[in-house]
């Protein structure tokens, strides 16, 4: 599935704007400021639903306007790889998805002009994959930013995660809200009712705890493979990668520390265990590389991320999500560069966006690549 | 829009705060109403006015009702074994529209949110237990809450809640509905159908 046409009206800096895409490699470039970015987010908004730079829609609409739109037209190639549950396997050869955005209303969403009634049901039938500067919040941000990386790509392949874990954010909300009306006064919280909201969240710890575990069994593999590539590691130089995901209900009294701490909840009026407290973290040789590792440790350690990313999302569905590169050969050096170009020449990955200021610099990259690649100058 | 009469105006401002009717649509039913005889205005008037001041609350089970106790409530028809939980008056309309339900209502007003700003305490389940001590006559209680998150909170808040007067607790089916198709039902709702299959 490729993207072939992309429509946008009052979106960011485009008062309209339009263009068509080939299903191989399209190099965007122009002028900073131009709008490369922009039509990127777009194509994630396509996807997602969401922004992948606000966490609001309102930076989204251009300024002094009330609403935006982006209208793109997707065609599937002729044979199917297979996979169940994808679009690649329905009908029609090409269909189209239309956003429409407008200040205090709710999102419209459709697909072949019938609209959603439940957005999340979108969620996932479009894989997207951005690598942006903006990912080394991963290493940088607090833990909120690598959940969110992963639930990122968990919601894009398990439907039945993305319900585990807006219910678990519903429940949560109440208990706290729950708990910051007792104004830290214990003998103000309804029990029955605390009792419910615990019994909720209990279970929905243990389904989301069990669905992370069985994602990263998968996912590190892949990882570990890319990251030794990228960085250059061979048998005799390595670096010893690794990835691990630390929850309090891997504990075994989590249930117990859960209860225990009602207390403190009710002083702190929030809550403070659950999965909502997961982080995963990362280390080379045994050390943390958000505190330990070098510029370029930390580079190949994202890049590597987003790549497996890439190849999980693949193969759990069946066909390639779209690529989405963002001002990535300002930020790799050379090395990096050209392990990057070598892993978008495999075959299995499909049509990707490129965004450069220096045209000059991605046409000398492209030269020897042996996809078919165009071309949009903005 | 400007019109010649300022009384004509005054009831387009009126009439156009109701809901789902604009401008255009007030003004049709102001012209409408000045065509009809005066007697119906009348009778018109007189009707909203009582509405507004003799409708009330039951004290039971806080349906709309004339009088301190509404005619579900004081119906020597209705089955007093059983009683229907529900969020509005509007959900005991539509269920009584079906004609398949003979027993009590009990209006809550609205689902347990601590978010939105709603507690237990401001919806009517102390009076739902109150109705319990006072009717031993009661022997089930049928849960028809939206179903949504908080509207399960609520039903399993409820049951806790009335676990010491030992009666049948049921909620209402959920499912595919009549008429429509398999495959455009959701995962969670067809997943519940084939979990809660009838027997035939």
């Amino acid at each position: 599935m490729f993207l072939s046409s992309l429509r946008l009206y009052q979106f960011k800096n485009y008062e309209s704007f339009g263009a068509e895409f080939c299903p191989d490699v399209n190099i965007i470039v122009g002028k900073n400021g131009a709008g490369k970015t922009n039509i990127l987010d777009a194509i994630y908004y396509l996807a997602l639903t969401k922004s992948y730079f606000h966490s609001t829609d309102l930076p989204s609409i251009q300024h002094e306007k009330n609403l935006f739109t982006i209208k793109g037209i997707f065609s599937s190639p002729l044979t199917p790889k297979g996979g169940t549950d994808t679009i690649e396997d329905t009908k029609g050869l090409n269909f189209n998805i239309f956003l429409g955005i407008e200040k205090n209303q709710k999102k419209i969403l459709r697909f072949d002009e019938v609209p959603y009634t439940k957005i999340n049901e979108h969620i996932g039938k479009i894989p997207v994959v951005m690598i942006a500067p903006a990912d080394d919040t991963w290493l940088h941000a607090g833990s909120e930013a690598r959940r969110k990386f992963f639930d990122g790509i968990l919601a894009q392949i398990d439907n039945l995660y993305l319900g585990y874990l807006l219910r678990y954010n519903h429940f949560l909300t109440q208990r706290n809200s729950l708990l910051k009306q007792c104004e830290g006064r214990t003998n103000r919280i309804d029990l029955t009712l605390l009792e419910q909201y615990d019994e909720e969240l209990l279970y929905l710890c243990d389904k989301i705890f069990e669905k992370r575990t069985a994602f990263l069994e998968i996912f590190i593999p892949i990882f570990l493979e890319y990251y030794d590539f990228i960085a250059g590691n061979s048998t005799e130089n390595t670096e010893s990668p690794a990835l691990s995901y630390v929850s309090q209900v891997a504990q075994e009294d989590f249930k117990q520390q859960f209860k225990n701490s009602l207390t403190v909840d009710i002083f702190k009026q929030r809550t403070s265990f659950g999965i909502h407290k997961d982080d995963f973290e990362g280390l080379l040789n045994g050390y943390s590389v958000r505190k330990f590792g070098s510029q370029g440790q930390q580079k190949s350690f994202l890049l590597a991320l987003k790549i497996a990313q890439f190849f999980v999302i693949q193969q759990q569905k069946g066909f390639s999500p779209i690529l989405l590169l963002d001002d990535i050969f300002d930020k790799l050096d050379d090395f990096r560069m050209q392990k990057l170009l070598e892993i978008l020449q495999n075959p299995i990955i499909g049509q990707t966006f490129i965004t450069d200021a220096r045209p000059e610099r991605s046409q000398h990259l492209f030269k020897n690549f042996i996809k078919k690649y165009q071309f949009l100058e903005l | 829009m400007e019109f010649s009469s300022k009384l004509i105006a005054q009831a387009v401002k009126e009439i156009a705060k109701l809901p789902g009717i604009g401008q255009r649509s007030a003004l049709r039913l102001a012209l409408h109403l000045l065509k009809q005889p005066e007697a119906y205005t009348n009778t018109l008037s007189q009707a909203l006015q009582d509405l507004r001041q003799k409708v009330r609350y039951c004290q039971k089970c806080h349906h709309l009702a004339d009088e301190n106790i509404c005619e579900i409530c004081t119906s020597p028809k209705r089955d007093n074994s059983m009683i229907c939980v529900v969020e509005s008056s509007q959900d005991v309309l539509a269920i009584e529209n079906t004609n398949q339900y003979r027993g009590l209502y009990h209006v809550l007003g609205g689902v347990i949110s601590p978010m939105a700003g709603i507690a237990p305490q401001d919806l009517q389940i102390d009076s739902l237990l109150a109705r319990l001590v006072d009717n031993k006559e009661v022997k089930e209680i049928i849960f028809a809450l939206n179903p949504t998150m908080d509207g399960d909170t609520t039903i399993f808040y409820i049951t806790k809640k009335i676990q010491p007067f030992n009666l049948q607790t049921s909620a209402i089916a959920r499912g595919v509905p009549v008429g429509s198709e398999l495959e455009y039902a959701d995962e969670i709702t067809l997943g519940r159908s084939i979990l809660t299959r009838l027997k035939m």
